[in-house]
């Protein structure tokens, strides 16, 4: 039988009304609908099977579902939905692409670059960092940079003559009075922000620090550091561990926790005080290049307020305990990306900086 | 500083492999940088030790922190019994505050010559270079215990004193790697009673020192001043074994043992005179008990620690318990307060056995007052093509002056290079910097920098928050430019001033907008100096009155319920007509129902004459009330065309 003398058939069968099929069960109907189903795979005319009135469907609607009695409804009912949707979707997938009239594009060139331009990868991750800490609850503090040796040394317990003056070789400013030269760290904001307000007090600083350094591939006259200070009743040296162990799985580890270790270390202002290392974060402690062989990297040196920078700024030692931590930006842009030179950050090299954006 | 496997082993059972010695030295604050394994089992350690522990600084106080580690003891090196005390040559301290006590003993006899192999072959090791056998008893000695002691050719000091005083101003000695050396009131010298033969606790003198004729030796062994051996090794640009230890804080009990030590060395070379040793004290530092309190230990700690444990790694450090507090050893100079003790507990029982706790939220934190509006610029120029870029500080004076010949610099005292000289005055040759280093490798482009200047105000320093706008783009006029200034300016409630041209020579054109923003294409003369294009263009905007006046504030009116009329009004000026005068003309009176003005196009060409220009002014008319009526605009425009004729304008 040709599709043609089908499809009549179809129609013809589709045009009867209900009352006169005298059907006496489902096991009838289906028997009936099977030929629509089976003719659906060859049918090629969408609108004699789908066009809302003349369409088989249609039809079907018309003479069979409205007439039939109630408790017919939902059994025809559901058939025919089914049939009309294996329709759509036979026809859907024979449809040929239908090209609207007017000019075509090559879809697969590019648009105009047009994306924002890069934030710098220092920024960047000054910008990650004051974030993870403000979440923490620190307050974002800022200071000159055009210190005095007080603020830079005395009052965070490095006296004239001792060696830690030496292990940061300061730039000195011919200021008359002489006693003024450019911060070597963020520490003396620390200083700053403890005269000026009384504990509790959470605050980190990032800023720009000088030493006297050559410029080269790890040294530079000037960089960047977040320092980091807490003081309050009953701050110890867990909260100090937790909080940098916090920070490292926010920072490196996206959420996720990575194995650090505190190692005893030496510095003025701070006692106990510590260096943090991070398990390698590009051999996950194995040991490569990066870290020497040793699987961790250091990170950032911390420790207790040391009580004598608290008697420089009128806290009481007794009542109050804090910590510190400083960290220099630089270096973990370099470690979060893998830079291997700390002068690509100053030469303004927009191949270096587009790839940050 | 370095160390020997097989030293170490001298004085502390090591029972753990080396690479397990150097994890434990790293976690208890002695930081191993790299182990070299050597023949017959042996190892070189390299640590990186933290200044406040030059008790560290040799093979017995290495040993002592191992002991201590790991609950060994410690065995100390063997010495003989040395001479009575008694006259010879006379050792009288002139400056007791910078030396605290000095022994001379005197050996005789003395047969310079080689050294045994076994001590030169440890020295070798450390990278020592091996002298003879008595200046290698001295270095042996000093690697051995951290004590520096000294060896002079006695036969060639004169008179029959050794004196420790500071030097004369102008006394010279030639030290020991035969430089001539200047000395000043602030040197302490050990002298005999003609000049200084040593800079002491730096290097001896060469004059003085033992040679192979040597038959007398006068060994010092003495306690200096750290602070004093130190500016004076500054001063003198030397850095010594000894001046290192000194400089950090010797240990002044371990001056007599490290004389013993050395002349038990000499043994069978030289020979310890009869009353040979003689003594002179000066002031040594008071050390105090220091009172521990449990509860203090766990108030900075955050645990406790059980009280036998802090009595076994105190002690195994040195430290006695006396009257309920503690005695730091005199190899512990940096052992002073109750602080000082909790972090040797904390350090020897381990960082690791700390807990971590994150402490609770207290309060409301604040960013930075600026730092939204900053970033706001930042988010606003990168979406208009402009890369964020750091620069350095520093400048040299001349690049500042061409840009900023009225700020004052303040100067570097010791700077890096000529290039670095002083502190920017300005953020114009940062940029230029930038640029150049992009220009050069053919790529053109456009950045953004926020920093700071400095400058002098009245003897005091200032620091003042910039932004610099750089770009390389020959599609760039002055008009556009300037419209990446306004819209940084758009972003605060501020009404910059009127625009004035720049008198500079190193812009053109060039404009300011008050006292802290210019902007403008570089002068065609500064590029060609800077080897860079004609169309570079800079801006430099001072942040911090853009931070004080604060973000722009919104605020609200309906829109507009009736439709505007627009009309164009093309008129031909004079030069000497800006756009100003125009705005002013057409809004001081306000025109009726002008609601906004802008110039929709600007041009000069041949046609239009010399000195002369076209302007198209774009008008919108607007009432709250109704639409207006044809007439009404009409009206307003007519005042408009006479108002700009006025102005001496022509319609076109």
């Amino acid at each position: 039988m040709s599709d043609a003398t089908e499809l009549a058939a179809l129609a013809a069968q589709a045009a009867t009304p209900w009352t006169s099929l005298g059907l006496r069960g489902e096991p009838e109907l289906d028997a009936l609908l099977r030929r629509f189903h089976a003719a659906l795979s060859a049918a090629r005319d969408r609108d004699a099977w789908l066009s809302r009135k003349r369409g088989l469907l249609g039809q079907l609607n018309e003479h069979w579902l409205k007439p039939a009695p109630a408790e017919w409804k939902r059994p025809l009912g559901a058939r025919l939905n089914s049939l009309r949707q294996a329709a759509e979707a036979h026809f859907a997938a024979a449809a040929p692409i239908r090209r609207p009239a007017g000019p075509s594009a090559d879809v697969t060139l590019p648009g105009p670059d047009v994306a924002a331009a890069p934030a710098h990868p220092v920024m960047q991750v000054r910008d990650e960092i004051t974030d993870i800490f403000l979440r923490l609850g620190y307050s974002v503090a800022d200071g000159p940079e055009i210190e005095t040796a007080y603020y830079n040394f005395e009052a965070l317990n490095i006296p004239a003559g001792h060696p830690a003056r030496e292990e940061q070789d300061t730039l000195y400013l011919d200021i008359p009075g002489g006693k003024h030269l450019l911060r070597t760290h963020t520490s003396p904001v620390q200083i700053h922000c403890m005269e000026r307000q009384p504990p509790p007090l959470r605050v980190i600083v990032p800023g720009k620090v000088y030493r006297r350094d050559a410029p080269d591939a790890s040294h530079s006259p000037n960089f960047h550091q977040v320092e980091g200070l807490a003081v309050d009743t009953g701050l110890t040296f867990a909260d100090l561990k937790g909080t940098l162990e916090r920070f490292v799985q926010e920072f490196f580890g996206g959420g996720r926790a990575l194995a650090t270790r505190l190692r005893p270390s030496y510095f003025q202002f701070t006692e106990p005080s510590a260096e943090l290392d991070v398990a390698c974060i590009f051999c996950d402690g194995a040991g490569c290049r990066t870290c020497k062989q040793t699987g961790w990297i250091e990170l950032l040196g911390c420790g207790m307020v040391d009580p004598a920078v608290f008697g420089f700024v009128g806290y009481d030692p007794e009542r109050y305990s804090g910590f510190a931590f400083g960290m220099g930006l630089e270096r973990l842009a370099m470690l979060r990306y893998g830079i291997d030179d700390m002068q690509r950050f100053y030469s303004g090299d927009v191949r270096f900086l587009e790839q940050f954006r | 500083m370095k160390v020997l496997l097989s030293w170490l082993r001298e004085f502390v059972p090591i029972a753990a492999s080396v690479a397990e010695l150097a994890r434990a030295l790293t976690l208890a604050g002695q930081a191993v940088d790299t182990v070299t394994e050597l023949a017959g089992g042996d190892a070189l350690l390299d640590l990186d030790l933290t200044s406040n522990r030059p008790d560290c600084l040799s093979h017995v106080g290495l040993a002592r922190e191992i002991a201590a580690i790991t609950a060994q003891s410690l065995r100390l090196p063997a010495s003989t019994g040395l001479p009575r005390f008694s006259a010879g040559k006379r050792v009288r301290i002139e400056a007791p505050e910078a030396c605290g006590l000095y022994y001379a003993l005197q050996l005789e006899d003395a047969h310079v010559g080689p050294t045994p192999t076994a001590v030169s072959a440890r020295l070798e090791a450390l990278g020592q270079r091996s002298i003879n056998n008595i200046a290698d008893a001295t270095n042996y000695v000093l690697w051995e215990s951290g004590h520096p002691t000294h060896a002079f050719d006695a036969d060639t000091l004169r008179g029959g004193h050794i004196l420790i005083r500071w030097a004369r101003a102008g006394e010279t000695l030639v030290t020991l790697d035969e430089i001539e050396r200047t000395l000043t009131p602030e040197d302490l010298v050990i002298a005999d009673a003609e000049r200084p033969v040593a800079l002491a606790g730096i290097m001896g003198g060469r004059d003085t020192a033992i040679t192979p004729g040597t038959r007398k030796v006068l060994l010092e062994s003495a306690w200096f001043d750290p602070l004093t051996v130190r500016r004076s090794a500054r001063r003198h640009g030397l850095h010594t074994e000894a001046s290192h230890r000194f400089e950090r804080g010797a240990d002044p009990g371990a001056a007599l043992p490290a004389a013993q030590r050395v002349a038990t060395l000499l043994h069978g070379v030289a020979r310890p005179a009869v009353g040979g040793l003689i003594f002179s004290e000066g002031k040594l530092p008071e050390r105090g008990a220091i009172a521990l309190r449990p509860e203090r230990i766990e108030k900075i700690l955050g645990m406790p620690l059980d009280a036998g444990l802090c009595r076994r790694l105190l002690e195994a450090l040195g430290c006695r318990l006396e009257h309920g507090a503690w005695l730091a050893p005199s190899w512990r100079p940096d052992l002073n307060r109750e602080i000082d003790l909790i972090e040797e507990l904390a350090r020897l029982h381990g960082y690791d056995r700390i807990p971590a706790r994150l402490p609770p939220l207290a309060g409301m934190a604040q960013p930075l007052p600026e730092a939204r509006l900053r970033d706001r610029v930042r988010a606003q120029l990168r979406g208009r093509g402009f890369a964020e870029a750091m620069a350095l500080s520093f400048a040299s004076e001349g690049e500042c002056r061409d840009f900023a010949p009225q700020r004052q610099p303040i100067r570097v005292l010791n700077p890096l290079s000529e290039e670095a000289a002083i502190l920017r005055t300005t953020s114009a040759p940062s940029m230029l910097h930038l640029l150049r280093y992009n220009t050069h490798r053919g790529l053109e482009t456009r950045l953004y920098e926020m920093g700071k200047i400095y400058t002098l105000e009245a003897d005091q320093p200032a620091e003042q928050a910039v932004l610099t706008l750089g770009a390389c783009d020959p599609g760039l006029d002055f008009r556009a430019w300037r419209g990446e200034v306004d819209a940084v300016l758009a972003l605060f409630n501020i009404t910059p001033p009127e625009a004035e041209g720049t008198r500079e020579e190193h812009l053109s054109p060039g404009a300011r907008l008050g006292d802290g923003i210019w902007f403008g294409r570089v002068a065609p003369s500064v590029c060609e100096r800077w080897k860079l294009p004609p169309h570079t263009w800079l801006a430099e905007i001072a942040l911090g009155p853009l931070y004080a006046a604060g973000p722009r504030p919104v605020v609200y009116s309906p829109p507009p319920r009736f439709p505007a009329s627009e009309r164009d009004f093309s008129f031909l000026f004079d030069d000497m007509v800006t756009w100003a005068q125009v705005r002013q003309a057409l809004t001081e009176p306000p025109v009726p129902y002008l609601v906004a003005l802008s110039p929709a196009e600007v041009f000069r060409n041949a046609s239009l004459g010399e000195g002369r220009y076209s302007l198209l002014v774009r008008t919108r008319f607007q009432s709250d009330e109704r639409t207006l009526r044809d007439e009404e605009v009409q009206a307003s425009a007519d005042a408009i065309i006479a108002r700009l004729t006025s102005l001496g304008g022509t319609q076109r």
